[in-house]
């Protein structure tokens, strides 16, 4: 496991360092427009450069995060994949290693662009002398995503649980997919678009079965741990039934 | 001791493999021959636990290919199939990460008398290089089985005979290997038996020592006699 | 060393080998290579290999001793006798192959003097 983990690392780790490379060039543009380009916050510099540090965290993390079902393409349907099965590894570990180091990754990835941007955010409030404004920024921001937040660690802990929960949801589902697409209609016509099409059925499927725990009597941060769990449950499910369709159907 | 039992694979309508039945025994070097689109491939895929058969079933020691087998029967495949962001001395690893079998000093040894250097990235070898380079991960390998794609294929003259070498300090009584190759002249000393194939089918397996003797034919004699008009693509 | 495929291979390698017995390029008594060093020297099947030796062995060429290897035969005798064996076989393939012409023995022992004679000048 610890082989498959190293070596699903390894496999994404140039479009990571692409993503960090980025961001490390707009950040830098951006401290050179927030210290070196005079008085005024608002010079071009720094605008377009705090645009592109934005697009580069929020495309950063999708990417990582759909990075894991790209590699497993790659895997089931090109010659690198005799690498990966000729292993004396069952599907169970290697799929179990693909959705952990995708798990690890975004965490690690959410973490390291919150943080700059905390940082960022808070260079550029001190920089116009009001750090005041900063808290009420980013109250405003997170009411933005959730009426029902205020802002205190243990809500944001528990959007960030409940944003990963169901991104291991949505990304067991792709694996399902791609694994169906890979390893039963492989050849099959109109094969892209049925797994597409059984893609979108489980996420409405997920959904649903999301809407069914969501209860009125719970608080806000309440529901989100009954979401994400109900998020990891399912997870699981599709987890246990794509590694048995690869064990038993999957051929490179 | 690999036994085949009724094995068929199909692609749609498509019969790669049809209804092999065989028993394959250590101690051999086996010839795997047939023109192209004979199932060679296909079948050797399913003896790795990288293909599934659509009928029947592969065993090794009394137990179907799949994951545990994959400790003890290593595969070739024709083409090159490392990670593209790999070293030549990050293959080395790859393969001592997952494999208990394989010896390291076995694959520098193999490196040096290939003239393969560790720094090399996989992706800028020349076909020849990363042909030499598949066979010596593999045969770095202490395993029981070895299956070997088209070993020879896009190699020159004088590499071959390396190859050829490698392969055959790796032919001892315990262990099996199981060749194919176009190449049919390449095969005739190293091999021992031949198992001719021709679409899907298994048309015989033949002891080549036996063969000349007794019939006064070599095996590509008997692959001509076989295949006869048959088109043999020479890729 | 080419094969032809036609032979077995273990014929070939055999007759080889006792080629180079009998010209001394292996000695009475020295070791000759094992069994699996023989089949990757000669790029040929191990158990072609083993073969050889068994049937060099058993014509009484050369021996094996337990753990340490096959010698060539230390009998002086016997490698006569290979010789002349060798000796035999040459004589009869020359003797096939000219047949077809249809010499008389008279002439066919006048024109090997004749031939002998010219290559020992040179």
């Amino acid at each position: 496991m610890k082989a498959l983990l190293k070596y699903e690392f390894r496999k994404t780790f140039a479009a990571k360092l692409m993503i960090l490379g980025i961001a490390a060039c707009a950040e830098l543009a951006f401290l050179c427009g927030l210290y070196l380009f005079g008085k005024d916050p608002d010079n071009n510099v720094t605008v377009i450069s705090t645009m592109i540090l934005f697009f580069t965290a929020f495309g950063g993390v999708i990417f990582i995060g759909i990075q894991s079902v790209l590699t497993l393409h790659r895997d089931m349907n090109t010659k690198q994949g005799y690498m990966l099965y000729m292993t004396p590894r069952n599907s169970f570990q290697i799929l179990g290693a693909k959705m952990l180091e995708n798990g690890f990754s975004l965490l690690l990835a959410g973490a390291f662009f919150f943080l700059l941007g905390f940082l960022d955010v808070t260079l550029l409030f001190q920089r116009m002398g009001s750090i005041s404004l900063l808290w009420d920024f980013l109250s405003d921001m997170l009411r933005s995503i959730n009426t029902q937040i205020t802002i205190d660690v243990h809500s944001v802990l528990a959007l960030v649980l409940s944003m990963l929960a169901s991104w291991m949801a949505t990304v067991s589902t792709a694996f399902l997919a791609d694994i169906v697409s890979a390893a039963l209609l492989n050849g099959k016509k109109y094969n892209g678009v049925l797994s597409f099409l059984f893609f979108i059925a489980l996420n409405v499927l997920m959904n649903w079965i999301l809407r069914q725990f969501s209860f009125s009597g719970v608080s806000a941060v309440g529901n989100l741990y009954i979401e994400s769990a109900v998020a990891v449950v399912y997870a699981a499910i599709m987890y246990v039934i794509s590694a048995l369709v690869m064990e038993k159907y999957l051929s490179v | 001791m690999l036994k085949s039992n009724q094995v068929t694979r199909r692609f749609g309508n498509f019969t790669a493999v049809d209804h092999v039945t065989m028993t394959l025994e250590p101690g051999h070097v086996y010839a795997m021959l047939g023109p192209n689109g004979s199932g060679k491939t296909t079948w050797m895929k399913m003896a790795s636990g990288l293909m599934k058969p659509t009928e029947g079933e592969i065993t090794f020691r009394g137990e179907v290919i799949g994951v545990n087998s994959r400790r003890h029967i290593t595969y070739m495949s024709t083409e090159p199939f490392f990670y593209s962001w790999m070293t030549i001395r990050d293959v080395g690893k790859y393969y001592a990460d997952f494999f208990d079998d394989f010896s390291p000093a076995v694959f520098d040894g193999l490196l040096t008398e290939m003239e393969l250097s560790p720094e090399m990235k996989t992706r800028s070898l020349s076909s020849g290089m990363a042909a030499k380079l598949k066979i010596a991960a593999t045969l770095a390998r202490d395993a029981d089985i070895y299956i070997l794609d088209e070993p020879f294929n896009g190699i020159d003259l004088l590499a071959r005979d390396e190859i050829r070498r490698a392969i055959l300090r790796r032919a001892e009584p315990e262990k099996m290997l199981i060749l194919s190759s176009h190449l049919v002249e390449e095969m005739e000393a190293v091999a021992d038996i031949a198992i001719f194939m021709h679409k899907g089918k298994l048309i015989e397996l033949r002891d080549l020592e036996e063969m000349r003797q007794r019939d006064g034919i070599s095996m590509a004699d008997r692959y001509r006699q076989i295949y006869g008009h048959v088109e043999v693509d020479a890729q | 060393m080419q094969f032809d495929p036609m032979i077995p291979i273990w014929l070939q390698v055999a007759t080889r080998i006792k080629q180079e017995i009998v010209t001394g390029t292996r000695p009475p008594g020295s070791k000759l290579p094992g069994g699996r060093d023989l089949a990757v020297a000669y790029g040929i099947n191990p158990n072609t290999a083993a073969r050889i030796y068994q049937e060099l062995e058993s014509e009484g060429v050369c021996y094996t001793q337990r753990g340490r290897g096959t010698f060539v035969t230390e009998s002086s005798e016997r490698i006569d006798l290979l010789r002349q064996e060798m000796a035999r076989n040459a004589v009869r393939r020359f003797l096939g192959e000219i047949a077809p012409l249809a010499l008389s023995r008279e002439v066919l022992v006048e024109m090997i003097e004749k031939e002998a004679d010219s290559l020992a000048q040179k």
